[in-house]
């Protein structure tokens, strides 16, 4: 039903209607900064970065064939722009980011550790535990942006939460 | 690895490390943010709309519609393929005649091809003939060759001992002579010196007239005077 409801409004805003591309913009707003941050690691920019995807996707969406891959679609340029970020974000260094790092207490330091853990793991599976809890997205959201089943987000999250239970434990912040 | 346990503590540790507030976004400030995209994405809205598509996209959309021309598709393709190559019925004059374009063209690459081994034999043989031939006679210049050098060899061996005999010759008449010269030259030079001490003597003789005679004075005037009368 949701996508019913999403497949008219992008056919209404490939139509012409703006307001339309705004209900959608707003829809999937949550999901888009959540893929930006997987990339980048930084809040500011990856709120930046979803408003820059959607300023790219209002000006190529007569380039979308199907609009039932609206999701997906704005999914793939939040990356590309997010991706054209990092090379100007290693640049700068963000002192929020590293503030972590700077404080020495147990609890900062696990943090840390699983932001580390998280950093390590695939691309993909980055995104998808990124998507999970960074915003709180549904599975039914995630299965949206990201085109595949509840199965395989379970399935997915579930081995990333196991690479990261490991490293925690290879490191010492997961005792028995 | 198995979570167990660990689920709820991990869930927990990871919603510390990354969870924040669910962004909100507010479109009319992006919109005043992004003007100029707006007016592109206006800009385009001029041209055929989406909705107006040709009619066979909005029917292809559907899943049993595709699938269905796809097997129109098949069939088709089966149908003509099965058409092409099928067997056709047997024209028999035209039958002969591709069997005898097909003999003809078979039997004369044949023929062909035995004709150019027969013809490379006989080169063969013809070139192995002048070969043979060939050896023989720079065989025999050679040789004619060789007996030539060895002759001119000959020749100027026999010269050469010739010369050198020549030498010898030489050298042994100009020894001889030059003995002889040798001798005569002290045959010479003996008797003038004799003549010499016997005009000496008789100096001494006649310069001493009173005085006694040496014995030795004596012989050598009586010589020369003798000597002077035989000749």
């Amino acid at each position: 039903m949701i996508e019913n409801l999403q497949t008219k409004l992008v056919e209404a805003a490939l139509d012409g209607d703006i307001d339309s591309f705004g209900q959608l913009a707003q829809r999937h707003y949550a999901s888009l900064v959540a893929i930006a941050y997987s990339v980048l690691g930084d809040h500011q920019l990856a709120e930046d970065a979803a408003q820059e995807a959607f300023a790219r996707a209002l000006t190529n969406l007569r380039k979308l064939r199907k609009a039932d891959k609206f999701a997906q679609w704005l999914a793939q340029i939040c990356r590309n722009v997010a991706k054209d970020m990092v090379a100007v974000k290693a640049k700068k260094i963000n002192t929020d980011d590293l503030s972590g790092v700077a404080k020495s207490n147990k609890q900062n330091d696990s943090i840390y550790a699983v932001r580390r853990a998280i950093e390590q793991l695939p691309v993909s599976a980055k995104e998808l535990v990124v998507l999970r809890y960074y915003d709180g997205l549904s599975y039914e959201e995630i299965g949206s942006v990201l085109g595949i089943s509840k199965a395989m987000i379970n399935g997915r999250i579930t081995r990333a939460k196991q690479k990261i239970a490991r490293y925690l434990k290879r490191n010492g912040f997961l005792e028995d | 690895m198995s979570l167990g346990k660990y689920n709820k503590k991990l869930e927990e540790l990871i919603r510390r490390a990354i969870s924040r507030e669910r962004p909100t976004f507010d479109f009319n400030r992006w919109k005043n943010d992004h003007q100029k995209e707006i007016q592109i994405f206006k800009s385009q809205t001029g041209q055929i709309p989406h909705s107006a598509q040709p009619r066979w996209r909005t029917i292809m959309k559907s899943k049993i519609v595709r699938l269905a021309a796809a097997a129109v598709l098949l069939i088709g393709v089966g149908y003509i393929v099965g058409r092409l190559s099928a067997p056709r019925s047997v024209d028999v004059e035209q039958l002969q005649a591709t069997l005898e374009a097909s003999l003809r063209a078979s039997l004369e690459s044949e023929i062909r091809q035995d004709l150019f081994e027969e013809m490379d034999h006989k080169w063969e043989a013809a070139l192995a003939n002048n070969r043979v031939q060939f050896k023989a006679e720079v065989k025999q210049i050679l040789v004619d060759l060789i007996r030539a050098i060895d002759a001119v060899k000959t020749h100027d061996r026999r010269w050469i001992v010739e010369a050198l005999d020549q030498i010898e010759l030489n050298r042994v008449r100009d020894k001889t002579q030059f003995i002889n010269g040798l001798e005569a030259l002290a045959v010479g030079t003996d008797t003038k010196l004799l003549r010499t001490k016997q005009d000496i003597a008789k100096l001494l003789v006649y310069s001493q007239p009173g005085g006694v005679v040496p014995e030795e004075l004596k012989s050598l005037i009586t010589s020369n005077e003798n000597e002077r009368s035989e000749q």
